[in-house]
């Protein structure tokens, strides 16, 4: 009997070792999380979860978490391919008091998606959404990123990786830096297209800054003490900005640019009423209009160091 | 006998009568359950079980958010999920999340629905019927990514398309018609296209107007391309954006024709426009095609007027 339950045991050891890492791989495809939630939950939508942390730590690779409910859920990580959303209607928050709202870490090639989430930075973290993943693919849609004002940082949107970087439909208010820009090379970029965004009340709206290539369209920058930079307290900075349709009002200094290899375009866009300059631009750096910009009512400094023709 | 021929003709009459009580407006829950009435306070569990219960030209109407589960469309009807309602439709390892079929004539509009292929799913909406006017508005159609499938796939009927953010799928809308004057047409308003191989691909017998729109991330924003024969599409472009493509603009063959006017192509790290083997792409003169890594130049102009 014994030298039966021992052969039983014998084969029943490894069966339970094979499937124990089945069970804790099973994962959602779509998680959800509310304010009603609980942690120890499955994270489904008839079952969901409190914080997101928890919620994706149950979700498949490429799944996606979704907001039931409005209020706040605290900070967390993505180190996987997702797609979280907090649908219209809902508030869903993250407003810790150190350290960073959404931090991005994943593998390269991998998206993550993050839609209609309101990151408050007022509690004193550092950095609304930090990109450290280098590849990584990053939409973000429908954002409010405010109040990221800390000492020595306060970045609504950080990178300082070779990522891309897709921002639609955002509004990034009162932070020290709404968009911050930094590759590794020349080759390996930081890239971010920025469309039908607003920027404001930060002392760099955009900041890009070496390796980096950023795309501005449809948005309005006002209220800064610069709309969009390419600056660098030391050496040469080697980024580019297209910048369409956009309206730069009542900063301070609408774009500034500093050193030979800074060359931002500027086309159909508006400059007006920035209180100091309208175009800082030193050192040999480069502001080119197509020639079809509004660029009028400034304290000074109105004009482009050339002209590109458009096609 | 007589009056037993009436009674019976009346029945006749209203069997299928009483077969066809419907809804003129249907609704669905995560609570709901497919054995249900389908209106508002006793909603249906499934769209395909709501829809049969919905008169042609009804709407559906979702209550609750949560995955709904793939479904065809036979008749005119409008689907809403309201903002506020997360209402998902991802096909489970392969399939169409929302296929369109049904005589020609039919109007279908979906309103708010977030289609996901990242289970494996091969369509979004695919468009199979003749004819049909198809609205899409608000959706989020994401993770098509099976090489060849498609968010958006338009047969031969006319699908406007607004508001719209398509994502990660290998193509993000692909048209293709049956004949010279049976054609596959579509409007593209205020739309971003972001990470797909082709953007938006235009294949024979097509035509699109692309307004207000965004391509970025795409190894092609918009294509019109084939491996063998000449390609009747045309595609006309304006105040939209290519930014940071592989290519911005694919066209090849004589009978290609894209028209570009009052748009951004900019940051594309290959070309700015690949035009092959006599294809036209024109521009209105008022384009910026700025920072490309190379082939910044039309084939030739038009006037604006």
């Amino acid at each position: 009997m014994q030298a039966s339950l021992n052969s039983v045991m014998r084969r029943l050891v490894p069966l339970i070792l094979f499937l124990i890492p089945l069970l804790a791989s099973a994962q959602n495809t779509r998680s959800a999380v509310s304010v009603t939630g609980s942690d120890t939950a499955t994270c489904t939508v008839p079952d969901p979860c409190r914080t997101f942390s928890v919620a994706l730590s149950k979700t498949n690779l490429g799944g996606e978490v979704i907001v039931l409910s409005s209020g706040g859920y605290g900070a967390f990580n993505v180190t996987q391919a997702v797609t979280i959303v907090s649908p219209p209607g809902i508030y869903a928050a993250i407003a810790p008091n150190s350290g960073t709202a959404i931090s991005i870490l994943v593998a390269s090639g991998n998206s993550v998606v993050l839609r209609g989430l309101d990151l408050n930075g007022s509690f004193g973290a550092a950095s609304g959404v930090e990109v450290d993943s280098t590849g990584a693919i990053v939409y973000l849609e429908n954002l409010v990123i405010a109040g990221f004002t800390a000492p020595g940082s306060g970045f609504g949107i950080y990178t300082g990786q070779q990522s891309d970087l897709r921002i639609k439909d955002s509004f990034l208010r009162n932070n020290v830096t709404g968009i911050f820009l930094s590759g590794s090379s020349a080759t390996a970029r930081a890239r971010v297209t920025i469309d039908h965004c607003r920027l404001e009340g930060s002392t760099y709206g955009l900041w890009s800054y070496n390796h980096s290539d950023a795309t501005v369209t449809n948005s309005l920058m006002s209220g800064n003490s610069r709309g969009v930079s390419i600056d660098s307290v030391v050496s040469d900075i080697d980024a580019r900005i297209t910048n369409d349709n956009s309206v730069f009002a009542q900063n301070r200094v609408g774009i500034f640019a500093i050193r030979t290899l800074a060359l931002i375009r500027v086309s159909r866009s508006t400059i007006t009423q920035n209180t100091l300059y309208a175009l800082d631009i030193q050192q040999g750096a480069q502001v080119l209009s197509a020639g079809n910009n509004v660029v009028v009512d400034n304290a000074a400094n109105e004009t482009f160091s050339g002209t590109f023709a458009l096609k | 006998m007589y009056k037993k021929n009436i009674v019976l003709a009346a029945l006749i009459v209203a069997i299928p009568l009483i077969a066809n009580a419907q809804n003129t407006r249907s609704a669905v829950a995560v609570t709901g359950s497919d054995a249900a009435t389908c209106t508002v306070p006793d909603p249906c569990r499934t769209f395909g079980v709501a829809l049969s219960k919905t008169n042609s030209g009804g709407e559906v109407v979702v209550l609750s958010s949560g995955g709904y589960g793939p479904f065809e469309v036979f008749q005119s009807v409008t689907i809403v999920s309201p903002p506020g309602i997360y209402a998902a439709i991802a096909p489970p390892s392969s399939g169409t999340a929302i296929r369109i079929s049904g005589p020609s004539g039919n109007s279908v509009v979906l309103r708010g629905l977030y289609l996901n292929g990242s289970l494996g799913g091969f369509f979004g909406v695919f468009v199979a019927s003749t004819g049909t006017l198809v609205y899409l508005e608000n959706l989020v159609i994401a993770g098509f990514s099976s090489s060849g499938f498609t968010g958006v796939h338009n047969l031969q009927s006319d699908v406007r398309m607004k508001d719209s953010f398509l994502r990660n799928n290998d193509i993000g809308i692909s048209l293709v018609g049956t004949s010279g004057t049976a054609r596959a047409r579509v409007t593209i308003d205020h739309c971003r296209l972001e990470g797909h191989t082709y953007g938006l691909s235009s294949n024979n017998y097509s035509d699109a107007t692309v307004t207000n729109s965004l391509f970025t991330g795409n190894f092609r924003g918009v294509s019109i391309d084939s491996f063998s024969a000449d390609i009747d599409a045309r595609i006309n472009i304006d105040n939209s954006v290519f930014a940071q493509n592989s290519v911005g603009i694919f066209a090849i063959r004589p009978l290609a024709l894209i028209r570009v006017s009052s748009s951004t192509i900019t940051q594309n790290t290959q070309y700015a426009l690949d035009i092959q083997q006599g294809a036209q792409v024109m521009s209105a003169g008022n384009n910026v095609v700025i920072d490309n890594a190379a082939k910044e130049t039309f084939t030739g102009t038009f006037a604006l007027q």
